[in-house]
């Protein structure tokens, strides 16, 4: 490594302010040093960030240093689950669609366009035929007819390179991929499902080179090649994934160097690590940091709604909350506007219902909010008969997925139980385990239980969570056993339908219903957030809390 | 911490009464800490008469107001309650939870202790491998399992912690067993054909008790930071109850903005513990002067 | 001596057998499995049936131990699901890192334990030992947790010396003089409660020593007193305190779980936690072994030291 000679021979003098700052600390001698003692974290040599893009980029300065939330599972679009995962994978491969800038609304990305046959079961796409991927091996209906068979057909010959969590649940309609000509790809599905374009803009719908996969066959989550505007050059495991620029993006090459992935567990430490320079841009900054990061003009913050429902399921099964009254005194007992300003400090809006209005054509804009109103709610409980006060279990987690802060938001929420005669015991687990009581129905365990749900589409939480054929006996998620007949007509006349017009009018209907059941009490939706330094331009925070970079440069 | 047991317990000859006290009072940091350790416990055991606010009551408006807030003396937390009063409640929850985790492993690791230097043989080498499997595996992650498979909750942390600080008076108590049993009195006792349940109980667990004493009273410090170390990771007091480890948990969410609310029950386990750590090595040159 | 050491050596198989089961018990124990933990939201019957088939978890429990255990006797610790790739890469990784934290922790710990100690003994009932024997109090009182903390606030934030978190610069090559600066307050926060233990087992074993006829013998002799301490005494005095060594390193590398999280150091000990939460059963147990080995090993070694540096316990 010549660039590591180079810097052991310039920077003696930065290495002896090093040395003498550990000598400090660990005779726990308080000297006085001066603050301004090495930070590493900015490089001072121009030469050590010579290797992400290459020759001739030298102008576009530094990789762009993202903080992320965690070590990355794998950079196999068709093996991880996880945002964190996607947020490195949405820059390094591309889909056959991909969404739109500013909303989850679908555009074409390696597909220029498309036809669905009225029946709604063949999806035809033309391809871009000036496309490779990144170890040069040719974009083309055959890789894209092998990506889909890899993930599906268990006996395709490369599925041993999985496992693909997701794809049954993403693509499980899809019957057959047909290769009909060198860059048009059909697409036959079993049955009508209308989320199925916005579902191939998914991360997990990202193309994978055939070439790699069956080079590295496993491996390929750590050796992976796509067409997107990235290319991987390193992963070192806990410290750093490293990207460079694309020069021969198809869609045009990106404005800086590249990009450097941090996995920084600690929310704490990403704030740190930002307002030290160690890192240029973080995501899900902590709602506490995010005014102090708004104020600090070295920096900006950005918010976005995102399609995230952060909602309490309640136990329909059993009393109390068999009686609509006792749900809907829920509904108004909780403080939900102070729980997004004050627990959550504004980085979540109050939500009305079950869908996320980023969803925008799909959420019904006349839905007003359960206000709080404890007045109304003892009244409701003392029709119901339980004006002597009820104690009931109330499930939190630890932590998780989109949890948001979950046991300040459930000790919050206990609080303001208390205040109308409802005195909710907590029971806190860790998120696996919580997934696991709660997954499987809370019929005789709890009355209560936190929920949250991100979804690509509209479709997915209220079809999972709501019909009565997705109680938890059915292999559904519909923990609290809802059940209404309108509800499952309308859900599931809404999935097959192409035109979207209709399915937003069964939508709409739908939210409209469930609002008045209150199966669960409607609390918040996140605000996707990011902190970047202020010399950042072109990000915008998307509202699938991906992290598109492609746009980006430095000032 | 728990390693501060004696190694290699000295047989002490057993000093008690009047004593014990005298010789406990000159040293005054053993006073000091005795001292502060009654202040805390009687203001723990005082919080439901004290003119203190309710620990759970929230205003999240005034969320994390500063040391010396009106009204609120420590500041408050990230909903807005009382530093002051979680401190004193949560005394409560903290103290007796690290003490009776004391208790179960050392009434535990001792029996076992007792049974495998009394026994020796087969017996010992099986109950001694056992501890070391638990010696050997480790105790934090140990700890964060047994919690995972027992459920959330206090009382569960409370017995991952003693399960995993049952080595050290197994250990401790082992040891000064094997001693005893070559002892005179004890071949005296066998000869007169005495039970071996009634010599181990009547003739050895009194001489054996001095060590239990001093490996108890330097242990418990440790087990209320270890107890507030799950606490601090999240598996500790189930809400509202306040505790000293959940509390430094969730202040650490705040340490660049309000690094009080770290910092307030932090310094609470640091004083606690000191304190019962000057009283412990009072209590053990007490018991064994020759260590002094 | 030999057999001494062999009988030792033996005695380690069935403990790290006892680990290993303990370990799989655990993780079998636990609510939740991985096919739920890894499909999170969307873990319907139908997908974690079919994720078991890929994984190879839906054979019985038994079958799945013997496997583990044999193919680890070959070498093989499998491959981890949380993290898709072999579970003996990311242990290496991870435990290069712990040991690096450990090592510095250890070293930081024999010179201020040993030097405080020793110091102590000497000055037995002045102003040193005072000191001395009050800071190893304070050393082991406060919670590493929270210590590694309040070096954050102040030598982080408040006069940015060191950096917050990590082991390395975000990118570009990075030198030895770049993790030793990043290693300062993580190693620092972790060594100072077993220090404490240190000092004052050193302190009280030197007065014990210093006590013995045959230290008053060498001081009689004419011996100079920094000869009679270094040489005499503490090579005594080092016998009861090498095997508490062994054990600390024990604490030293299970208290590394704290001082990794607050300082996001990637050590194993992180990583654990980590791999329970996701329910990574081939991880936890190659991980809980690896450690358990490690400490086995170190406490073999601390024992066999002693046994070199006192004869009589060989005889035991």
């Amino acid at each position: 490594m010549t660039t590591q000679m180079q810097r052991w021979t310039s920077g003696p003098g930065r290495r002896l302010r090093t040395v003498m700052a550990s000598l400090l600390a660990v005779s726990l001698v308080l000297a006085a040093c001066g603050g301004d003692a090495a930070d590493p974290e900015t490089p001072d040599d121009p030469d050590a960030a010579d290797d992400p893009g290459a020759a001739g980029d030298a102008d576009l300065g530094d990789p762009l240093v993202v903080g992320q939330v965690a070590e990355p599972a794998s950079l196999d679009p068709h093996q991880v689950t996880a945002v964190n995962d996607f947020r490195i994978n949405i820059n390094l491969y591309d889909g056959l669609v991909r969404y739109e800038d500013d909303s989850l609304g679908v555009e074409p990305a390696l597909a220029t366009d498309w036809e669905i046959s009225d029946d709604g079961l063949l999806y035809t796409f033309a391809l871009r035929d000036d496309v490779s991927f990144h170890d040069g091996s040719p974009f083309d209906a055959e890789a894209v007819k092998f990506n889909f068979d890899r993930m599906l057909d268990e006996d395709h010959p490369d599925h041993d390179t999985g496992p693909f969590p997701l794809a049954n649940q993403f693509f499980g309609q899809v019957a057959e991929v047909r290769a009909v000509e060198d860059h048009v790809v059909e697409f036959e599905l079993s049955q009508p499902f209308a989320p199925f374009l916005s579902n191939l803009a998914y991360p997990t719908g990202l193309l994978i080179s055939p070439a790699a996969v069956e080079e590295h066959g496993e491996d390929v989550g750590r050796n992976p090649s796509g067409t997107g505007p990235y290319v991987f050059v390193e992963w070192l495991g806990n410290e750093r994934v490293t990207l460079e620029r694309n020069p021969d993006y198809w869609d045009g090459p990106p404005g800086v160097s590249g990009v450097v992935f941090r996995p920084i567990t600690e929310s704490q430490t990403r704030v740190t690590e930002l307002l030290s320079g160690g890192v240029d841009l973080i995501v899900e900054v902590p709602p506490d940091d995010v005014a102090p990061l708004r104020d600090d003009s070295d920096l900006t913050v950005q918010e976005q709604a995102g399609p995230h429902v952060w909602f309490l399921i309640l136990n329909l099964a059993e009393a109390p909350f068999d009686d609509v009254r006792m749900r809907q005194a829920l509904n108004y007992a909780i403080d939900k506007q102070s729980l997004v300003d004050d627990v959550l400090q504004g980085t979540a809006s109050v939500a009305a219902g079950p869908i996320a209005e980023a969803f925008g054509w799909a959420y019904n804009p006349d839905l007003e909010p359960y206000p709080y109103d404890p007045e109304r709610a003892r009244e409701l409980i003392e029709e119901a008969g339980y004006g002597d006060g009820v104690d009931v279990t109330f499930f939190v987690t630890e932590g998780g997925s989109g949890m948001l802060d979950p046991v300040p938001m459930g000790e919050a929420i206990q609080a303001d139980l208390r205040e109308v005669g409802i005195d909710a015991a907590i029971e806190t687990y860790e998120w696996n385990s919580f997934l696991d009581e709660v997954n499987a129905g809370i019929e005789g365990k709890a009355d209560m239980a936190q929920m949250a749900w991100m979804t690509a589409d509209p479709d997915t939480l209220p079809y999972l969570t709501l019909r009565s054929n997705a109680w938890p006996e059915d292999g559904g998620f519909n923990s609290g056993y809802y059940a209404n007949p309108e509800v499952d007509a309308l859900l599931e006349a809404a999935q097959v339908e192409t035109d979207q017009d209709e399915r937003a009018r069964r939508y709409h209907e739908m939210q409209e219903i469930v609002v008045e059941d209150a199966p669960w009490v409607f609390v918040a939706s996140w605000k996707q957030n990011a902190a970047m330094s202020a010399d950042i331009q072109g990000f915008e925070v998307h509202p699938s809390f991906l992290l598109r970079l492609h746009d980006v440069s430095r000032s | 911490m728990s390693a501060a047991t004696p190694p290699t317990a000295p047989a002490a000859p057993p000093a008690s009464g009047p004593g014990l006290w005298r010789r406990l009072r000159r040293n005054r940091l053993a006073v000091a800490g005795l001292v502060v350790l009654v202040i805390v416990v009687t203001t723990a055991l005082l919080a439901p008469v004290m003119p203190l606010a309710d620990p759970a009551a929230q205003v999240r408006s005034d969320r994390l107001l500063p040391i010396g807030s009106e009204g609120h003396l420590l500041g408050t937390d990230h909903l807005g309650r009382d530093l002051l009063s979680r401190l004193i409640w949560g005394a409560r929850t903290s103290l007796s939870v690290g003490v009776l985790a004391t208790l179960i492993a050392a009434l535990i690791g001792s029996l076992i202790g007792l049974v495998a230097g009394f026994a020796g043989r087969r017996v010992d080498s099986v109950l001694m491998r056992g501890i070391d499997v638990l010696m050997a595996f480790p105790y934090l992650l140990l700890a964060i399992g047994l919690v995972a498979v027992l459920g959330p909750g206090l009382i569960n942390a409370m017995i991952a912690i003693s399960v995993v600080n049952i080595p050290f008076f197994a250990r401790a108590v082992r040891g000064t067993t094997i001693s005893l049993v070559s002892a005179e009195y004890v071949d005296a006792a066998r000869a007169l054909a005495f039970s071996p349940t009634r010599i181990l109980f009547r003739e050895v667990l009194p001489n054996v008790l001095p060590v239990i004493i001093v490996t108890m009273s330097t242990t418990v410090g440790w087990m209320i930071t270890e107890t507030a170390g799950l606490s601090f990771l999240g598996l500790g007091a189930q809400p509202p109850t306040s505790d000293w480890g959940a509390m430094l948990g969730a202040g650490r969410d705040f340490i660049t903005r309000a690094p009080h609310v770290m910092i307030v029950p932090g310094t609470a386990i640091f004083v606690v513990v000191i304190s019962l750590n000057f009283l412990g090595d009072g209590l053990r040159d007490a018991l064994d002067p020759r260590l002094k | 001596m030999r057999v001494y050491a062999l009988r030792r050596i033996v005695q380690v198989i069935p403990v790290l057998f006892g680990v290993s089961l303990l370990a799989f018990g655990m993780m079998v124990l636990i609510p939740g499995d991985p096919a739920r933990a890894i499909l999170g939201s969307y873990a319907t019957p139908e997908n974690i049936a079919t994720l078991e088939r890929q994984l190879a978890l839906d054979r019985p429990l038994p079958v799945q131990y013997v496997t583990w255990l044999g193919n680890l006797l070959t070498g093989d610790f499998g491959r981890s699901y949380s993290l898709n790739r072999p579970v003996l890469d990311e242990l290496t990784e991870r435990f290069a890192a712990t040991l690096l934290l450990a090592g510095a922790a250890l070293l930081i710990m024999l010179v201020l334990g040993l030097t405080a100690g020793i110091i102590a003994a000497v000055k037995q009932h002045r102003w040193q030992d005072r000191v001395f024997t009050v800071g190893a109090l304070v050393g082991l009182s406060v919670p590493s947790f929270w210590l590694a903390m309040i070096f954050i606030v102040v030598f982080s934030l408040r006069l940015g010396w060191f950096p917050t978190s990590g082991m390395r610069p975000a990118f570009g090559p990075s030198g030895p003089m770049d993790v030793l600066h990043h290693l300062v307050l993580p190693a620092t926060a972790l060594a100072l409660v077993a220090s404490g233990v240190i000092a004052r087992l050193t302190r009280s074993s030197m007065l014990e020593v210093l006590r013995q006829d045959y230290v008053r013998t060498a001081t009689s002799k004419g011996l100079t007193r920094r000869v009679v301490i270094l040489r005499h005494a503490f090579r005594n005095a080092i016998v009861t305190v090498v095997p508490v060594v062994g054990v600390q390193v024990g604490f030293l590398l299970g208290g590394a779980v704290y001082i990794e999280t607050v300082f996001g150091w990637p050590g194993i000990g992180r990583m654990l936690v980590t791999a329970i939460g996701t329910r990574d059963i081939l991880l936890v147990q190659g991980g809980v072994v690896l450690v358990a080995f490690t400490y086995v090993l170190l406490n073999l070694a601390a024992d066999l030291v002693q046994a070199v540096l006192d004869p009589r316990i060989r005889l035991q």
